[in-house]
């Protein structure tokens, strides 16, 4: 197991390398440049801009010096915010998101689980019918559909909840829904579908003729067994709502990390585009290997030799 | 008084294409240490009068008549909460595929210290692991202190079925019921296997109900034979006149069907014509008189009574004609 979470870790460095090239060429393949703005910056100072951040040099030494950097755990100023550096931003906005992004989680497997177990125990009976027609409905009613929904009801409405903004766990459990609903729909289809798999194995029979109690049948025989396919849904799903969802955020004006995904795009801001990007996919590659551990914990004939 | 007095059980699948009578109205007992096989081919309803009586038939199937007495006590007027504990204690199972009946994410020995918990005279962790390693020795289990912490897929067929032996017997059950504990098995294994049973049996002084499709496995352990064809029973007495002298057609059929060694290579293995009922709508009178040679008017029309002596009983109306009426059947 030791060597081959050594193993996985050098293949990471391998897999960000790629991801840093590819993303770099791609990002500078845009047309336009981070100060190309509707009324032209003077050329006078432009040049002086691009001599700064070296954007005079040519293409390959440009993406030398970056990996130079990147290596040195520096990802570089932002272009469009030049107060900042990317890592001031991820330091920032990472906190929010990842915070928002626990309690969704929390939920999604908490209630995911509990109400795909009970869907299979109680299998054609109303409370399956009934939690498998709002997995439906939530897996295919988007976020933004569904934030705006929450904010004209509980916000506007009701006035029980804020409409937007960060601050108080008040403003939390809005978006937080909003994160949770559609993955907690995915959990329950899942957890279903591999309990009811695994409820009709020989040895469940078995358990159950040693006289185990449902209870304990359901929990040690069924559920743990049952949870390798939650797994692997559920630790990817990890790094993509950890690092923040741009609908969500934009709906409700959080300072998470989910908006610079894509105004770093139009912006042009080429260090913001790559220094989130492998960030992200350093978490997504933790992640999985995350996930590879917890299917050896979950089953012992899984060995990575 | 029996043990085990099965009346007139009757468990029945609901399903969408129609009412599956699996179990329709058999009847049978098992006296403390007496050893009973149950045979008949594959869909005659042997396996789910052993769930029926475990209380374990799985939906859409429900046992919806008759009666389980066992030491006195008719299990299906329990609880859950009280059938749960007669289950493993009482009353325990061994089932068909040792492949699949072990959980393969528990050590052997967490399925065998979960089970030993339930054991009052067992107080303390090191009173269970003692016990374990001497189960797992009475089912000749080799190095038992070391198989205790290994996975189900660490073990043999075999020696799975033998680890499924050691659960059923560990809490001392009066009665044990096995499925086709050995027909999941190759041959030198299987006759390994029904070494142990009959070992065990003898030395627990168990009462046994043996489930197979295999009469060969049968004749030297059982003490009385109950043959089942499409959900009821059709013979029944002990072993040695159910293989000396086979009275139902059925019972004869399937005798003929067991390969013998002396027999001519060339010659071809004989098989029961036509093909087992649909139970759905099971044929009427006697549900083999579609594939029996012997097949008389009344055979289709009405559902045979009782025939044969005291220790015997045949449900077919040949044989009625011949020896009569059983009394008090």
């Amino acid at each position: 197991m030791g060597r081959f979470i050594v193993r996985r870790l050098a293949l990471m460095v391998i897999a960000l390398w790629v991801v840093v090239t590819v993303t770099f060429f791609l990002a500078h393949m845009i047309p336009g440049g981070p100060f190309d703005r509707e009324k032209p910056v003077p050329e006078a100072i432009k040049k002086n801009l691009e001599e700064k951040y070296h954007l005079n040099e040519p293409m390959w030494k440009q993406y030398l010096l970056y990996l130079n950097d990147i290596i040195h755990g520096d990802l570089g100023p932002s272009f469009k915010y030049p107060d900042r550096t990317v890592n001031d931003i991820i330091k920032e906005s990472f906190p929010v998101s990842a915070q928002l992004g626990f309690w969704a989680v929390l939920m999604a497997t908490f209630v995911g689980i509990s109400l795909g177990s009970v869907s299979a125990l109680h299998q054609g009976e109303l409370i399956d019918s009934f939690s498998m027609f709002f997995a439906i409905l939530f897996i295919s009613l988007p976020s933004f559909v569904i934030a705006p929904i929450f904010q004209y009801i509980f916000g506007v409405k009701l006035h029980w909840l804020p409409v937007a903004n960060w601050g108080s766990w008040k403003h939390m459990i809005l978006p937080a829904l909003s994160l949770a609903l559609g993955p907690t729909a995915v959990i329950a289809r899942l957890t279903r579908a591999s309990m009811l798999e695994v409820l009709s194995n020989d040895y469940v029979k078995a358990a159950r003729a040693r006289g185990l109690s449902g209870l304990r049948v359901l929990i040690v025989y069924a559920l743990k067994n049952a949870l390798i396919p939650v797994v692997t849904y559920l630790f990817p799903l990890i790094a993509a709502i950890f690092t923040g969802s741009f609908v969500v955020e934009k709906i409700f004006n959080i300072p998470g990390l989910g908006r610079y995904y894509v105004t770093s795009i139009y912006n042009r801001d080429y260090t913001v585009i790559l220094g989130v990007t492998v960030f992200y996919a350093a978490f997504l590659i933790l992640m999985n290997l995350l996930a590879d551990i917890t299917y050896a914990l979950l089953d012992p004939r899984i060995r990575y030799e | 008084m029996a043990l085990l007095e099965v009346r007139n059980l009757q468990t029945y699948f609901f399903t969408y294409a129609g009412v599956v009578k699996a179990v329709d109205g058999v009847s049978f007992s098992v006296d403390r240490g007496e050893v009973l096989g149950i045979v008949g081919e594959s869909g005659s309803g042997k396996s789910v009068t052993a769930m029926s009586i475990m209380r374990l038939v799985q939906q859409p199937g429900k046992t919806v008549g008759g009666e389980i007495i066992f030491d006195g006590i008719n299990l299906l007027n329990l609880s859950d909460r009280e059938m749960n504990a007669y289950r493993g204690k009482r009353i325990a199972m061994v089932f068909q595929d040792p492949m699949t009946s072990l959980n393969p994410t528990l050590t052997v020995g967490y399925h065998m210290m979960e089970l030993l918990s339930r054991d009052p005279n067992l107080k303390t962790k090191k009173d269970k692991i003692d016990r374990a390693i001497e189960l797992l020795k009475a089912v000749g289990i080799s190095e038992p202190e070391k198989r205790l912490s290994q996975y189900p897929y660490q073990f043999s067929g075999g020696m799975r079925q033998r680890v499924m032996i050691a659960l059923a017997i560990a809490l001392n059950p009066d009665l044990l019921i096995m499925d086709e504990p050995t027909t999941a098995l190759d041959v030198t294994v299987q006759a390994q296997i029904m070494e142990l049973v009959k070992e065990i049996q003898e030395k627990y002084h168990m009462a046994v109900i043996f489930i197979t499709h295999d009469l060969g496995v049968i004749a030297g352990f059982a003490d009385r034979v109950m043959v089942m064809y499409a959900g009821k029973k059709v013979e029944e007495g002990d072993v040695y006149s159910i293989f000396e002298n086979p009275l139902h057609p059925y019972t004869q059929a399937l005798l003929s069907a067991v390969p013998k060694l002396d027999m001519d290579r060339s010659q071809r293995l004989y098989a029961i014509p036509g093909s087992p009922p649909n139970m759905i709508a099971p044929p009427p009178g006697c549900r083999f008189h579609p594939r029996c040679p012997y097949a008389m008017r009344i055979c289709a029309k009405k559902i045979p009574i009782a025939a044969g002596t005291d220790n015997r009983e045949v449900y077919c109306w040949k044989v009625f004609k011949e020896m009569g009426v059983v009394e008090g059947v």
